[in-house]
């Protein structure tokens, strides 16, 4: 297997340990205010420094951890579970039904997705629960059109007619066979999709309408960052960090995922 | 072509009236009466904006009532007065378009000039350290999340060294300047954002390059090229290139959404007058109007970048006649 | 001698495909080289301008055109004798026409002479026949047919006079009366321009009646070659044998074909000995134990089989001459 791929499991695992064991990790409550030690650089004793009302970077950044993997998985999930959906009734129904369902993900496409997020989080409330659902009501277009592409290619095939001679009914077939044999080219697109979803929920907590203090999202870390730029680079760099090698390393191993589908 | 013209036109028509409906529901998404929130909020929503507001949207009536209202309303380009300023949404967006525009445009420039060279000799050192060197360039262009992009450069070269400025587009001295040095400043403002800007498009650009000049380099043709004793920079840029640039003019058509959307961070960080900034605002404002307004234009900016991107590939490419395809 | 192929052997990546052909190719003789899908007969044709890229197979052994060995040839020197002294036709006309130039502008680039360039490939297009589309300068690939497609081709590989033609399975991919014409087209091309040609074909028939020799090619390497006037009627290897006897003729309606048994062997999977012996009708025990060398039958005829060699064709039955009539 690919280096860069290995690579890319290898964030990928490191983040997810962190994010489980997040309790044991951390040495400090992430909540905890020390008003004596604001903005003090990295040291023995905070290693990535502390945030202006004092609290430990390293443990906020490590809880900051779940927030974002819980979204990235979640929203992506929530996109994976409309765009099967749709994409399979597209492909296995075809006439009117796959006509108004490849116009409704045209017009989606057209918005500029992220306007369309920050519009409805910003007009509901900006709740981890909402994020991670506008954020999958809004990425599943592509993920739909790849699972629509494969069923049309594999309902012509052999052990299709095979299972509609024995009787088995649409939705049978559609779950039990289509589906997982389509998935393949799906999996890239929900591993890439985790990597999306991040760099989404970061976006919206750095402009504020995405996971809210004092609940530790990086986003928001980075906002707090800019706001003592100059003072506090700490509060730049390690969140961007995180923010990037996380997103890395998921656009490795989806890649390395095509690679070895492409066989 | 001008039956494509017409035929496309249908086409569109059903995508925009598809846009409207959304546009609109997402609005009606929040709970309560879209006035409510902004009244309680904005005190300077008076009495007769509020009934105005309140008239425009026809709120007692049902609501596929407000929605053929707004869209009739929508079709004369009249998309209603801001909350926030009591101006006409559509003027405050064509102020602002232009500069968002423009940021684009050169954005789209860059990532051309520099990601199809890229991708093209990515792909003809295949397998090479430059290849190599270049993908990782790639992925690491993927995973930079933009704001902190910003913010990075934003610090180190409008803060501590003080290079280029980091806010807004103009100098407080603009009025004075010459013509030459008006272009100056405005250049030197928009630098940092157009980087911005293209550094994220780059990767895709140049990775999608690269895959269809492999693809082509593998084809027939190719080897024909070859048996016939051209020079090998003459089977490269002219034969292999003009090949695999068709599909890439596609992909540019399809990044419009891409970058529009990615104006508002930017916009927001160096405060660009912009669309991005002016939605970010009119989104924490409640400002209804304004929201829908820029999410219309925003979505029919994309159908004119897609329409443009399937033009020019019929353009270029000999085998496609326009009027063939729907 | 124009070209002289000694010891040429091939490998890709690990496995060797072409595994030591020696070959001879007089001025304006045609050479057949016969043999099934997977031979390595292509390959040998692709080597002789070493139009294999290094990444893909590696060449070793000597091949001589008029004296020079062009393995050794720097890239300049081969791109001077391609498409100059040695053209290529290749098997599959629609994919090696480059589809966004069109039929001029390729034709174009298969002389150097700047001057009279429009009356030159007036000429190229009455020399292959046709004639009605001189004149015609914006027309592209995709609006000729296959076998205007191959006219094409030719007329590229025989513009710039060259001495020696590599044909590889030019007819292949073609409807059967085309076919005919296409052959044709070659035969008198043969004779005007005193044109030496190799013809690689997995259809003996097709070759038969423009070659002077004959090569046949199983596994990787030449089993018999010779005259094909003392070939087909007495052939020396069984391998020929079969193929004579599979073709299938109208004059004597049989009821089954006669095909050969077995399968091609991979070249990962070539057993020891004689690489035939499993498909053998004539197969003693002692064809397993080593891979016999050419022996030389009578004037100018090789054969690889150890009955051949030890008993001169008289174990070998004859085949049926006539077959060749249609």
């Amino acid at each position: 297997m690919n280096k860069l791929t290995i690579f890319g499991i290898c964030i990928v695992g490191f983040f997810l340990i962190i994010a489980v064991f997040a309790p044991m990790i951390a040495p400090y409550n992430p909540g905890q205010i020390d008003i004596d030690n604001i903005l003090t650089p990295p040291s023995g004793q905070h290693i990535f420094g502390t945030d202006s009302l004092g609290r430990d970077l390293f443990s906020r950044m490590v809880y900051g951890t779940r927030i974002s993997l819980m979204v990235g998985f979640i929203a992506v999930g929530i996109a994976a579970l409309i765009g099967v959906a749709l994409g399979a009734i597209a492909g296995y129904y075809g006439g009117w039904l796959d006509a108004f369902i490849m116009r409704f993900i045209d017009i989606m496409l057209c918005f500029p997705t992220f306007f369309l997020i920050l519009a409805v989080i910003a007009l509901l409330e900006p709740s981890i629960i909402n994020i991670m659902v506008i954020i999958g009501a809004t990425s599943w277009m592509g993920i739909a059109r790849l699972m629509r592409a494969e069923i049309l290619s594999l309902k012509e095939r052999d052990f299709i007619y095979a299972e509609k001679a024995i009787g088995a009914g649409s939705s049978r077939i559609i779950i039990k066979h289509l589906i997982p044999n389509a998935m393949a080219p799906v999996l890239v697109s929900i591993t890439l999709g985790v990597a999306g979803a991040i760099l989404v929920e970061s976006s919206l907590s750095f402009l504020g309408i995405g996971v809210q203090p004092p609940t530790p999202s990086w986003g928001n870390i980075l906002s707090e960052g800019k706001a003592v730029m100059g003072a506090g680079w700490w509060m730049m760099i390690f969140p961007g960090l995180a923010i990037f090698i996380t997103v890395l390393g998921y656009n490795l191993l989806g890649e390395g995922i095509r690679e070895k589908l492409l066989k | 072509m001008g039956k494509y013209i017409f035929k496309r036109a249908i086409g569109l028509t059903v995508l925009l009236l598809g846009i409207t409906i959304i546009t609109f529901s997402v609005i009606h998404i929040a709970p309560g009466k879209p006035t409510d929130l902004q009244a309680q909020f904005n005190p300077k929503v008076s009495m007769e904006a509020r009934e105005r507001i309140a008239h425009l949207y026809g709120l007692d009536k049902p609501l596929y009532v407000q929605y053929i209202e707004w869209l009739k309303r929508f079709a004369r380009l009249d998309f209603g007065i801001s909350f926030m300023d009591s101006r006409p949404v559509m003027q405050k967006i064509l102020e602002r378009i232009p500069i968002t525009l423009t940021i684009e445009l050169f954005s789209m420039a860059f990532i051309l000039l520099i990601g199809i060279p890229i991708g093209v000799t990515s792909a003809v050192k295949e397998g090479s350290f430059y290849d190599k060197a270049m993908t990782i360039f790639v992925f690491v262009g993927f995973a930079v999340p933009t704001f902190w992009l910003s913010l990075i450069l934003m610090d180190f070269i409008g803060v501590r060294w003080g290079i280029l400025p980091i806010s807004g587009i103009k100098s407080l001295e603009f009025e004075k300047f010459g013509f030459l040095e008006k272009i100056i400043d405005l250049s030197r403002h928009l630098i940092l954002p157009v980087l911005v800007s293209t550094f994220g498009g780059l990767a895709g650009i140049s990775r999608y390059m690269r895959s269809s000049m492999l693809s082509v380099l593998k084809q027939d043709y190719i080897r024909t090229a070859r048996a016939k004793g051209l020079a090998e920079k003459d089977i490269l840029y002219k034969h292999a290139l003009k090949n695999a640039l068709l599909p890439v003019v596609t992909i540019l058509g399809l990044s419009v959404p891409g970058l529009i959307g990615g104006s508002v961070i930017f916009e927001s960080i160096f405060s660009i007058p912009g669309m991005g900034r002016l939605f970010y605002e009119s989104v924490m404002a409640r400002d209804y109007p304004v929201i829908m307004g820029v999410l219309v234009i925003g979505a029919i900016l994309t159908l004119l970048g897609n329409l443009l991107a399937d033009i020019s590939y019929a353009a270029v490419d000999p085998r496609i006649k326009l009027d063939d395809r729907i | 001698m124009l070209l002289q192929i000694k010891n040429l052997k091939v490998k890709y990546g690990n496995t060797e495909v072409v595994r030591g052909v020696d070959l001879d190719i007089d001025k304006g003789e045609c050479v057949g080289l016969v043999g099934e899908s997977g031979c390595g007969k292509t390959t040998v044709g692709l080597s002789i301008a070493k139009l294999i890229p290094e990444r893909k197979g590696i060449i070793s052994g000597e091949i001589l055109f008029e004296g020079r060995d062009l393995l050794k040839s720097n890239p300049e020197e081969l791109r001077n004798m391609r498409g100059k002294k040695i053209s290529y036709v290749f098997q599959e006309p629609f994919g090696s026409l480059n589809p966004v130039f069109t039929i001029y502008e390729q034709l174009r680039e298969s002389f150097e002479e700047k001057d009279g360039a429009d009356s030159r490939i007036a000429e190229i297009l009455k020399n292959v026949g046709l004639e009605k589309i001189i004149g015609k300068k914006n027309i592209y690939p995709y609006e000729l047919s296959g076998g205007m497609q191959q006219r094409i081709m030719i007329g590229m590989a025989i513009a710039s006079n060259p001495s020696l033609i590599i044909l590889d399975e030019p007819t292949t991919a073609l409807d059967v009366t085309v076919q005919r014409q296409i052959l044709d087209l070659i035969a008198g091309l043969k004779n005007n321009m005193d044109l030496a040609i190799l013809f690689i074909s997995h259809d003996l028939r097709v070759v038969f009646d423009m070659a002077d020799k004959i090569g046949i090619m199983y596994a990787g390497k030449i089993v018999e070659c010779g005259p094909k006037e003392s070939i087909v009627p007495e052939p020396a290897h069984p391998y020929t044998i079969g193929l004579i006897d599979s073709i299938p003729s109208f004059k004597h309606r049989k009821k089954t074909f006669n095909a050969i048994e077995g399968k091609a062997p991979l070249f990962s999977d070539l057993p020891g000995g004689c690489k035939f012996y499993p498909r053998c009708r004539f197969r003693i025990d002692k064809c397993a134990e080593k891979e016999p060398a050419l022996f030389n039958v009578s004037e100018g005829r090789f054969a690889r089989c150890i009955l051949t060699s030890e008993t001169a064709a008289r174990r070998l039955p004859k085949s049926d001459r006539s077959i060749w009539s249609y």
